[in-house]
């Protein structure tokens, strides 16, 4: 989008005007009317310039489709606007703009905006004589409408009544009506020729009569001019009537705001090989970029696809290393082929049996059996007790003997206890002896002493 | 060649690497969701593995302990009966051997002394067992004498590892 255009107008008595429009901070702002030496100073300094095509030398149009699928409707309207055409659709640039349905059921509409290649020729060749080259080339009904609606909004009272703009020059005036905001249709006419336009808006208008906001632009609307037509119009279509201000450079500062905001109706007809140089450049450099973004991602994507299926890859095998490094390891030979659960198994199996066969070394480092006959021996000793035999196997230990009272066992009972065996103490009582006779088992379900 | 024609070569070139970038992503993205299943039945296995390793370590360290040792053989028993008095008739059993792992075997033999004092017969089992490497008394029943407090006899029986050369 530009920030600022020249707008120019082929006026038949004045020639070119135009009117630079800029865009300062949101807000667009016309200079004064310039003459052609001024926008060509202005267009050598690199200002876009944009004119418009007359509604004699090009047209817009509603077009009806019988679809209410807009992808289908698409497809259609050029064969419709063909059909609609007195010429060939190939001799023709054209747009589409505004596809909508009325109704959620009703079929999708279009404005169609065409001219003919010659006329657009016809148009360029003119202005580039004048060593003028537009940029944009709009639609000067259209442009007529929506600048009319920027500059004289319509009142909320007169959302539905209808409005039209009539663009008077020196010999056509052009006719844009519409109701509220949207467009409907245009007409050239003779200019001063008040009975046309009557006729124009008879075939338009759908009851004679309704209200009718009018506005007036373009070189010929001078207040007396004006004045002398409406009169003659009031009587059948009566409303307010409103010449817009500086009417003479309208249509000008119309394509201009039109080539610079964005909104409704907007078109270009300098389409495909008609198309400003600038414009095919810079549309070039646009597919190049998109081409070269394209295909950059493209790289990427194949490359990135790559380094992530080499990743991968590399990890599963580090993965799968391990995994067999480890098996060997636990099962303390190379397992071979096999993988998975079954080399888990092969690897857990040959575990079982390499435990199995490390006990003696595990046992080894276990305290010693001496330390607990020593203990026992010495704690007898010190309770009084008389060992008659003592058996140590690796999960029992029997002692037998006799005590000098009832309880004189208790010392070695709690350290056997401590020791984690479960005890078995019988003992009698004394019959000719005073001494006790006692017998206590010992046994130890620990892992650590059952492999012997 | 113009411009316009590089434009357009370009253009099938990006169609070109578009597809097969978007190819190669989806045949990446399917060998991902692939890979992900099967590393995770690995890493599974692994865990299972390295639960058996842990397991063994310790043992292992025992292993590794033993076959630090200058010398992988007990001292024999005949000779270390010596230190037991003279008086005291020592009886060696049949020594019988076991395999264990990694060369070595466990040895195992059963020794009766007939009447001596059990501190000496105590002394005779810590020497034993503090040898390089030792023995480990496994079995023992002593059986106090009647007539002379502190003896009796012993049957003790001893095991040992033994690497075998």
């Amino acid at each position: 989008m530009y920030k600022k255009v020249i707008g120019i107008e082929f006026q038949e008595n004045s020639g070119i005007v135009g009117v630079a429009s800029e865009l300062r901070h949101g807000r667009l702002v016309h200079s004064e009317q310039l003459d052609l030496l001024r926008i060509r100073r202005a267009a050598e300094q690199g200002i876009p310039l944009a004119a418009a095509l007359s509604a004699r030398e090009s047209f817009a149009r509603w077009i009806e489709t019988h679809f209410a699928n807009a992808a289908k409707a698409r497809k259609v309207l050029p064969t419709i606007l063909d059909i609609q055409l007195p010429f060939p659709l190939e001799d023709c640039v054209y747009q589409f703009l505004c596809l909508r349905k009325p109704g959620p059921k009703e079929a999708v509409r279009a404005l169609a905006v065409a001219a003919r290649r010659e006329a657009v020729q016809k148009k360029l060749a003119v202005l580039q004589a004048e060593n003028l080259d537009p940029m944009f080339l709009d639609q000067e009904s259209l442009a007529l409408w929506t600048q009319s609606l920027e500059e004289a909004p319509p009142s909320k009272a007169g959302d539905n009544s209808w409005r039209v703009v009539v663009h008077l020059g020196s010999e056509r005036a052009t006719v844009v009506i519409g109701k509220a905001r949207e467009f409907i249709n245009s007409y050239c006419v003779p200019s001063n020729d008040a009975a046309q336009i009557n006729r124009v808006l008879t075939a338009s208008l759908p009851t004679k009569g309704p209200a009718v906001e009018w506005f007036w632009s373009g070189p010929g609307a001078e207040d007396r001019r004006v004045a002398d037509i409406y009169t003659q119009l009031a009587d059948a279509w009566p409303g307010s009537s409103v010449i817009h201000n500086s009417p003479q450079t309208f249509l000008a500062r119309a394509v201009a705001a039109r080539a610079i905001t964005r909104g409704p109706y907007r078109c270009n007809l300098r389409l495909g090989s008609l198309a400003h140089p600038a414009i095919q450049r810079q549309t070039h450099r646009r597919a190049l970029y998109s081409a070269i973004t394209a295909t950059a991602c493209g790289l990427t994507l194949c490359a990135a696809s790559l380094f992530a299926s080499f990743q991968v890859h590399a990890r599963e095998t580090a993965f799968n290393n391990y995994f067999r490094r480890l098996a060997n390891d636990v099962a303390g030979y190379d397992i071979g082929g096999a993988r998975g659960q079954h080399a888990v198994r092969i690897a857990r199996e040959a575990a079982t049996n390499r435990l199995a066969r490390l006990k003696p070394f595990v046992r080894a480092f276990q305290p010693s059996r001496l330390e607990t006959l020593v203990q026992i021996v010495n704690l007898s000793k010190k309770a009084d007790l008389t060992l008659a035999s003592l058996t140590m196997t690796p999960t029992r230990i029997t002692l037998s003997g006799t005590a000098r009272n009832w309880n004189a066992c208790d010392p070695v009972l709690d350290f056997l206890k401590l020791a984690g065996y479960r005890v078995k103490f019988d003992r009698q009582e004394p019959v000719n002896d005073t001494r006790i006779t006692f017998s206590i088992t010992a046994e130890n379900g620990d892992e650590q002493f059952q492999d012997n | 060649m113009n411009s316009s024609k590089i434009t357009n070569a370009l253009s099938i070139v990006a169609i070109i690497a578009l597809i097969v970038g978007t190819a190669a992503a989806i045949f990446t993205t399917q060998r991902l969701i692939a890979s992900h299943a099967r590393l995770t039945a690995v890493i599974r296995d692994i865990e299972q593995l390295q639960a058996c390793r842990e397991k063994l370590s310790s043992s292992l360290a025992s292993l590794a302990a033993f076959e630090q040792l200058p010398a992988p053989h007990p001292q024999l028993l005949t000779q270390m009966v010596a230190m037991l008095p003279s008086e005291a008739k020592v009886e060696l059993g049949q020594e019988s051997e076991q395999p264990a792992i990694a060369g070595w075997v466990v040895k195992k033999q059963e020794l009766t002394i007939n009447v001596a004092p059990f501190s000496r017969v105590v002394e005779f089992i810590h020497a034993a067992e503090t040898g390089r490497p030792p023995w480990r008394l496994t079995h023992c029943m002593l059986r106090s004498s009647a007539t002379e407090p502190g003896t009796g006899s012993a049957m003790l029986v001893f095991e040992a590892l033994d690497k075998k050369d």
